[in-house]
This record gives C-alpha cells, sequence and structure tokens, in this order.
C-alpha cells in the first residue's frame, strides 16, 4: 500500500450509471471545471474504468481502461426455467408449454409446445438487465415451427408493464410462400415496426442440427453522430444453417435491417422468448442456447 | 496531474500479492466493507493494475486494467 503520495491530490472521480453520465460529457449532470485530462471514473452499468482524455466542459472526452463486463449480460442457463417468469401477455386463445429436454448429449434445450395457441405470448426472463446502446443477441434454434405464415418467434426486449408489456424487438417467422422461407421484421407492440423491410430470406435448415440466428441492436442514436438529424438506429440480423442441407454453413441473407426506431430513454429491462401466431397453432419449438451480450463497439 | 481531489476519497486499495489476495476475493485475508467497484489495487505478481467490478464480501471480482 502507498505509504508517501506524490501530491495531496487524488484523480478519481467516483462511479457513474452510464458513459453518458461521466464528468463533463455532454448532457451529463455533473459539469466541473476541475475535471482534467488523466482523471478515472467508473462506469457501473457496464463495469468500465474511464480516463478523461479531453476535460472541456460539456464536451469531455473519456476512454475505456478496461473491457467491463465482456461476458453475456444474460445467458441462458442451459439447465433449466428457472430463469424464465410467468407469461407477460395472455394469448388470444391456446397454451404454450416451457419444458427441458435433457435427452441430447449436446446439451438441454428449452422446449416451447404450442397447443392450440394464437395470438401474442412472452416468456421473460427474470433477471433484470441493463442493456446497452449497441448489443447482440444469439440465439441457436433447432426444430423450428411446422406450420407456414402464422407461427412466429420473437426475442423480445419488453418493459416490465405486468400483464401488457410493451415489447420492442426482433420477430423472426417462417412465411407463407416458397417452403421453408423464413424472414426477419422488427417488431413493436404488436405489430412490425413502421419502415421493417419485407423482403424473403434463403431457406434455413428446419432440421437437426438446426441453426444460428444473431442480431446486432443499435437501439439508441450513436451519440457521435447525432449532428445530422437521422436517429441511424438499426437492427442487423443474419442466420446461418448448420448442417441437413445445401445450405450447411451459409450465411443466409436474412434481411439486414436498418429503420429509425429510436428506443432512447425506454427503460428496456427485460428480455424473454416470445411468439406470435395468427390462427390456432400446435408446434414445437426446440432451442440450445439464448444470450445477450454487450456489442464490442459500444460507446 | 490532478491538482484538486473531486472527493475525499481516493479508490486506491495498496499492493497484494495475487489476485487472490485483492480485497473481498473470496479466500482473502483482506475483507472489508469499504470496497465499492471502481476501486483499484495493484496485483506485483502480475504486475497489473485491477478493477473492482463486483465489491462483495468473500466474492468480490477484480477486472485488469
Amino acid at each position: 500500500m502507498a505509504t508517501k503520495s506524490p501530491t495531496q491530490h487524488h484523480s478519481y472521480w467516483g462511479s457513474f450509471a452510464g458513459p453518458g453520465n461521466l464528468p463533463n460529457e455532454a448532457g451529463a449532470p455533473v459539469q466541473d471545471p476541475a475535471l482534467q485530462e488523466g482523471d478515472i471514473a467508473y462506469e457501473s452499468n457496464m463495469g468500465v474504468l474511464y480516463v478523461c482524455t479531453d476535460a472541456t466542459l460539456g464536451a469531455a472526452m473519456w476512454a475505456a481502461l478496461t473491457t467491463g463486463n465482456s461476458g453475456p449480460i444474460w445467458k441462458w442457463n442451459e439447465t433449466d426455467l428457472t430463469q424464465f417468469g410467468a407469461d407477460l401477455h395472455t394469448p388470444v386463445a391456446g397454451t404454450i408449454t416451457p419444458s427441458i429436454d435433457s435427452s441430447n448429449a449436446e446439451g438441454n434445450r428449452l422446449i416451447l409446445t404450442m397447443a392450440a395457441f394464437e395470438g401474442l405470448s412472452v416468456f421473460p426472463v427474470i433477471d433484470v438487465v441493463s442493456f446497452p446502446r449497441r448489443f447482440v443477441w444469439f440465439l441457436r434454434i433447432f426444430t423450428l415451427p411446422a406450420q407456414n405464415n402464422m407461427d412466429g418467434v420473437l426475442f423480445a426486449f419488453a418493459h416490465n408493464n405486468g400483464a401488457d408489456a410493451v415489447y420492442r424487438g426482433l420477430h423472426y417467422y417462417r412465411s407463407s410462400s416458397g417452403g421453408a422461407n423464413y424472414q426477419a421484421r422488427a417488431y413493436r407492440g404488436g405489430a412490425e415496426e413502421a419502415g421493417s423491410p419485407t423482403g424473403d430470406s434463403a431457406n434455413i435448415v428446419s432440421t437437426e442440427p438446426g441453426g444460428w440466428v444473431e442480431g446486432i441492436i443499435e437501439r439508441e442514436p450513436d451519440p457521435v453522430d447525432v449532428s445530422d438529424g437521422e436517429l441511424d438506429c438499426s437492427v442487423v440480423v443474419r442466420s446461418f444453417a448448420a448442417g441437413g442441407n445445401s445450405h450447411d454453413g451459409s450465411i443466409l441473407n436474412l434481411d439486414s435491417i436498418v429503420w429509425n426506431a429510436d428506443w432512447t430513454g425506454e427503460t428496456l429491462n427485460r428480455i424473454g422468448y416470445g411468439f406470435f401466431a395468427n390462427t390456432a397453432q400446435n408446434s414445437v419449438l426446440s432451442i440450445a442456447s439464448m444470450a445477450v451480450f454487450r456489442h464490442p463497439m459500444d460507446l | 496531474m490532478a491538482t484538486r481531489s473531486p472527493t475525499p476519497f481516493h479508490n486506491y486499495w495498496g499492493a497484494f500479492a495475487g489476485v487472490a489476495n485483492l480485497p473481498n476475493v473470496n479466500g482473502s485475508a483482506t475483507q472489508n466493507a469499504a470496497l465499492e467497484a471502481g476501486d483499484i489495487a495493484y496485483d506485483s505478481v502480475t504486475s497489473a493494475l485491477q478493477v473492482c467490478t463486483d465489491p462483495t464480501l468473500n466474492n468480490a471480482a477484480w477486472a485488469p486494467v
């Protein structure tokens, strides 16, 4: 331990929730002319230590010294259902019953069985999470829905507003035409997000070992790119097959979705797995892994 | 160099021989409820500055800077 201080002063400004709240940042509540380059502060949302590189009042710049919470923001434990809460949304009809399939050597799967299901259902994750401005989700799907056009799946980012939470998220579903075509849509509160494109994706394998789907979500405008007046928020979805047909290993060209879906200020503190069906469905979906990570380029 | 301290308190806990001996790490001899996320310490074995990301007593987490 230090036994003599080189000066009577230290450089630590304490802990702040969110990089936008670090001292002297534009819009930050702490504006103090005493801030100097080289001062340090801690950002508690992502667990990152920052050093000040420009102390200008209202325009300070901070650089991350650590990678912070490089692990997942949330990840299914691949063991049981304890991470999931009660259904957030009452469907129009029918049920979805979650269970665990432990018969696979490579690991457990989450089984979601739909019985005469119609409407919207979301299984929320119990853990309350704090989403960074830019994040990535991964999903490994095995058995895909058998029916066309109505059998949707959704990785949702939801408010915790009780029985009828407000959802923001991605709708990934099987279309009615072209056989086993799958599409991705932005999803907002029970309907597709305005501006969500409508192009079909390529085929995706519907048998084992399934495939990966991943999305990159920028839910708030980039703080260094707001001067043009555009929100520049985006969602990009892509997937690849993992075996079973001619698309093995291929990028399946799911729509890249770029739309102005500014979720700034919304308390997105829940995630879950959801379904949407226009008419009654009997189907089964199995999932091997689900996780959300901070994007390495989150600023 | 800082010419004014933003708070009366600094966050440096000193040097420790090994990550296992950092404050509040499970099994460490130093357990102190004053530890906070964002505090720093030096690991003299790896010559790495560490930042505390979870100050929980007997279950603290530290990350290298």
